[in-house]
């Protein structure tokens, strides 16, 4: 099938498994997908530049999608989405400027491939300790924690960071605290959800992709939301950095809406799949498999950066990618094995 | 017929960049809405008919 807009020829039913892929994935973890899905293109030999624009587009349509689905679940808190892209808009900015700061020294590229590898390293093997931990119980409570840092979150909720309110002209006093019934939170301090947004929008703008896989750990592990809660909201706020980039990509002419639109639908289709798992399969297990596919998308990256320094052998990029789709192929039938057994089994699961 | 398709998307987004980006968003906001709404309708049809078939009497005056 051709597609006019980025002048090449690609197998349909390839970008069909690649959107069904996304979806799923996107549905399950809540988060864009970006780095699979612009490997997966690359693969398929669509262009770079329209490689990553029309990832980016497919991550805000698949997005939306999720969103809604979640929020028929009762899994998006709203407030905290809105309280959160508070931070994310100015990170974005700062995010730029950095960049470009890096780019007059001569060390964008590499210096935010390593730190992507560290983030990405770090993050994994966190998430896959604190799923075996949290299966056991607390040695000095005996009770089992919803996650290792249960303790520590309950601190971050807790703190008295600003007065409780602020009075600003014509507008009158204005709260500082909020609660967060969706999320279990009472009392909160806004500048921690504008602290959390800020940094996942420095991370989104700075490592071009990752922004949602950054946000999920830090809602779970740091403020202390319920991982289906935290998976709602994270999509929320992919929205809107994934219509950001769309909109930029897109007035440089690098989306191809044909190839978008088609990968949607199947991309729709998983994610009814991925919504629907989250209600039935166990959260320390949802976090499990997140932590192994962050694990292969730090080996993915790690070995593009060896092959772009032409250490290794000439096959190592195409290694990387075929990883990062094998996993995320694996982990989609893992999904869909886990959904049929928790079928069978019945009971529908706590939000944890 | 390719060569021609290409270049009138060239021209298309090359003459008002703004509307082409604005344009490319709501096809997709709108194409995802649709999307979901529709299985939102597949699953709530075979819901439907899954319980029916559960229970014959139900929906029956």
């Amino acid at each position: 099938m051709y597609f006019p807009n980025a002048e090449v020829l690609v197998n349909p039913a390839l970008l069909l498994l690649l959107g069904l892929i996304l979806g799923t994935l996107s549905g399950f973890f809540g988060v864009g997908g970006g780095f699979l899905i612009t490997g997966g293109l690359l693969v398929f030999g669509v262009p770079a530049p329209f490689a990553v624009g029309t990832g980016l587009t497919l991550i805000m349509g698949s997005s939306i999608i999720n969103t809604l689905k979640h929020r028929h679940l009762g899994n998006v808190d709203f407030k905290l989405g809105i309280l959160m892209v508070s931070g994310t808009i100015p990170a974005l900015f700062v995010a730029q400027w950095v960049i470009h700061e890096l780019k007059i020294a001569g060390l964008a590229e590499s210096t935010i491939r390593y730190a992507y590898v560290v983030v990405l390293a770090i993050l994994g093997s966190f998430i896959i300790y604190d799923s075996w931990r949290s299966r056991l119980p607390n040695p000095e409570t005996g009770v089992r924690e919803t996650t290792s840092t249960a303790a520590f979150s309950r601190k971050v909720q807790q703190l008295r960071l600003t007065p409780d309110s602020l009075r600003i002209p014509i507008i009158g006093r204005v709260p500082l605290y909020v609660d967060l019934p969706v999320s279990n939170i009472q009392n909160i301090c806004v500048l921690v959800p504008f602290s959390v947004g800020f940094l996942a929008g420095l991370f989104a703008g700075l490592l071009g992709a990752g922004g949602g896989t950054i946000l999920m750990p830090i809602l779970i592990y740091v403020v202390g939301i319920p991982t289906t809660v935290a998976i709602g909201t994270d999509l929320f706020q992919v929205i809107l950095t994934g219509s950001m980039g769309t909109f930029l990509k897109a007035f440089s002419n690098e989306v191809d809406p044909m190839m978008v639109v088609l990968m949607l639908v199947a991309a729709s289709m998983g994610s009814q799949l991925g919504t629907a798992a989250t209600r039935f399969v166990e959260a320390t297990r949802i976090r499990f498999l997140f932590g192994i596919t962050v694990l292969s998308g730090c080996l993915a990256v790690g070995l593009e950066q060896v092959s772009n320094l032409g250490i290794g052998p000439g096959y190592l990029s195409g290694l990387a990618t075929f990883l990062l789709l094998g996993v995320g192929g694996a982990i989609c039938l893992l999904i869909a094995g886990l959904l049929v057994q928790a079928q069978l089994r019945k009971p529908v699961v706590s939000k944890n | 017929m390719h060569e021609s398709l290409t270049s009138f998307l060239r021209d298309a987004s090359a003459g008002n960049p703004i509307i082409w980006a604005l344009l490319i968003m709501v096809v997709v906001s709108i194409t995802s809405l649709v999307l979901y709404g529709f299985w939102e309708l597949v699953l709530r049809l075979t819901l439907y008919r899954l319980s029916s078939r559960k229970n014959p009497e139900e929906g029956t005056p």
